[in-house]
């Protein structure tokens, strides 16, 4: 029951990510920087933290795969990038202690690292941008800002919803 | 056998054999989706659409408070634009009786410009800006099919992606992973020995360029005179694209890097921020590869509630020469 109420909390993240914010996107109201919402990655980061790596990499794989198959062309490339940020994830998690801040930054990074693998794969692949000081400033530093403040918010449900599966989880093994 | 002991390893090994492979089977062109991805689509499609409609009332609300405080100056330049309203109609209607005299005289039947319009929904936009896409809740059902161009009533917006059985993606002109080029023609105007001569110069909008915010067209022919402001439509020359959907405004030319052609920077006539409704143009013929004009089977209309009859194409100030017959 916990473990479905998580994923249903992810599934409406990041549903919410395509509907509802566009409307809150400062381009709408005429700013000239982009952020993109990563709800869901945020929510797989903490999966990762708290419920070890394999966890958060099976979140990150489902939902980089829904990624891919709703907004993109190209199958595999948020699959990929959305899993091996929160693998690695839970992975700088194992390597300190779980305090509060000790997560802040690793999202920190995570998120910042995320944005950076995507836009070199783009890069790769197609016609990204090639301005980086540009694409720096005016989208992935804004986007990292704001998933920031997203993962603040969402730290205390997230942890609630997954301490919840550890302790059915040690019943189990008890 | 250490090396098949070492299970982790080769569970990452197959793993990403998989996923490339994955990767490059579809990034090829595919003309159709496989299952899986159409039961994805369309099922969150329909959940989308139940976040998305509300979230886009509520936000037009708030614009359009914000366009109360307005209404007193738009409505003097509204007035001042129905002045002229009156005489371009009249010249509009008298071009366009003498076009239809002219094009019986002819004998020419067909036209690059006829269409249908399907009305559809916007249900989601991905909020990345890679790949811009809108999905909307009409699809293969309907009558939508792959490669077909959207329009909002200011302009062109952007060609259908993919077609699910409920639901399509239509890629938009503002996405940085576009592939495909528009044909298109700018609307000149020239005085030629003290004669204006209307006149369309060709060209292809081939990116977005977001730094600038517009649109880029290149191949215009060099020693073309073109202006700010000028109108860029869709030339009906390419395969499934019909004449006359506008486009957006030049702002301004300069040369291209061999000095061969001119490249023109071209502000979108449709506001991309906000897109609520759409219209899929259906041409009632499309043009193969091989130059050949396959004319439309007629739609059945009982399945598709939004498909109206033929629609007249947005009048412009009657500067086009309507080109004659179809490909051939």
């Amino acid at each position: 029951m916990a473990r479905f109420l998580l994923t249903v909390t992810v599934v409406m993240l990041f549903v919410l990510e395509g509907t509802v914010m566009p409307v809150f996107s400062p381009e709408t109201w005429g700013l000239s920087w982009t952020t993109v919402p990563r709800f869901a990655l945020v929510c797989c980061i903490f999966i990762s933290a708290f419920l070890g790596r394999r966890e958060g990499l099976y979140y990150g794989l489902a939902f980089g795969f829904l990624q891919d198959v709703l907004f993109g062309q190209v199958i595999g490339i948020y699959m990929m990038s959305m899993m091996v940020a929160s693998y690695f994830a839970g992975m700088i998690v194992l390597l300190f202690q779980r305090g509060f801040g000790m997560m802040l930054v690793t999202t920190i990074l995570i998120l910042f690292g995320h944005e950076w693998l995507l836009y070199s794969l783009f890069r790769l692949f197609s016609a990204a941008p090639y301005d980086v000081q540009w694409i720096l400033t005016r989208q992935i530093l804004p986007s990292v800002v704001f998933n920031f403040a997203f993962a603040l918010i969402m730290y205390v449900p997230i942890m609630r919803m997954c301490n919840k599966i550890m302790a059915k989880r040690d019943l189990l093994m008890e | 056998m250490s090396f098949f002991g070492n299970k982790r390893l080769i569970i990452v090994l197959v793993g990403l054999v998989l996923l490339i492979s994955v990767v490059g089977y579809t990034s090829r062109e595919r003309v159709n989706l496989t299952w899986p991805e159409m039961f994805f689509k369309d099922t969150f499609s329909v959940v989308q659409g139940l976040f998305y409609r509300p979230a886009q009332a509520v936000s037009g609300f708030f614009q359009e408070i914000d366009d109360a405080y307005s209404v007193y100056e738009e409505n003097k330049a509204l007035k001042a634009g129905l002045d002229q309203y009156a005489q371009m109609s009249a010249e509009l209607h008298e071009l366009k009786a003498a076009n239809e005299r002219l094009r019986k005289m002819v004998g020419a039947q067909g036209s690059l410009k006829s269409y249908n319009l399907i009305f559809a929904e916007v249900v989601a936009r991905n909020p990345d800006t890679w790949n811009n896409v809108i999905t909307i809740d009409q699809g293969l059902k309907h009558g939508i099919k792959k490669d077909m161009a959207v329009i909002t009533s200011n302009g062109m917006i952007g060609r259908v992606q993919s077609v699910a059985n409920f639901s399509a993606t239509v890629e938009l002109l503002t996405s940085y992973e576009r592939r495909d080029h528009i044909s298109a023609d700018i609307q000149a105007k020239q005085v030629v020995n003290g004669v204006e001569v209307y006149q369309n110069i060709s060209g292809v909008v081939e990116e977005y360029d977001s730094q600038e915010r517009m649109l880029v067209m290149r191949k215009i022919p060099w020693g073309q005179k073109i202006e700010a402001k000028q109108q860029v439509i869709t030339s009906g020359l390419g395969g499934v694209v019909p004449r006359n959907l506008p486009i957006g405004y030049i702002v301004r030319v300069e040369p291209d890097d061999y000095g061969l052609t001119q490249t023109a920077y071209i502000q979108p006539s449709a506001d991309f921020s906000q897109l609520n409704e759409v219209m899929i143009v259906e041409r009632n013929f499309s043009i193969s590869a091989n130059g050949e004009v396959i004319p439309q089977q007629p739609v059945n209309q009982t399945s598709a509630p939004g498909a109206n009859g033929k629609a007249v194409p947005p009048a412009s100030t009657g500067t086009t020469t309507p080109a004659a017959g179809g490909g051939q």
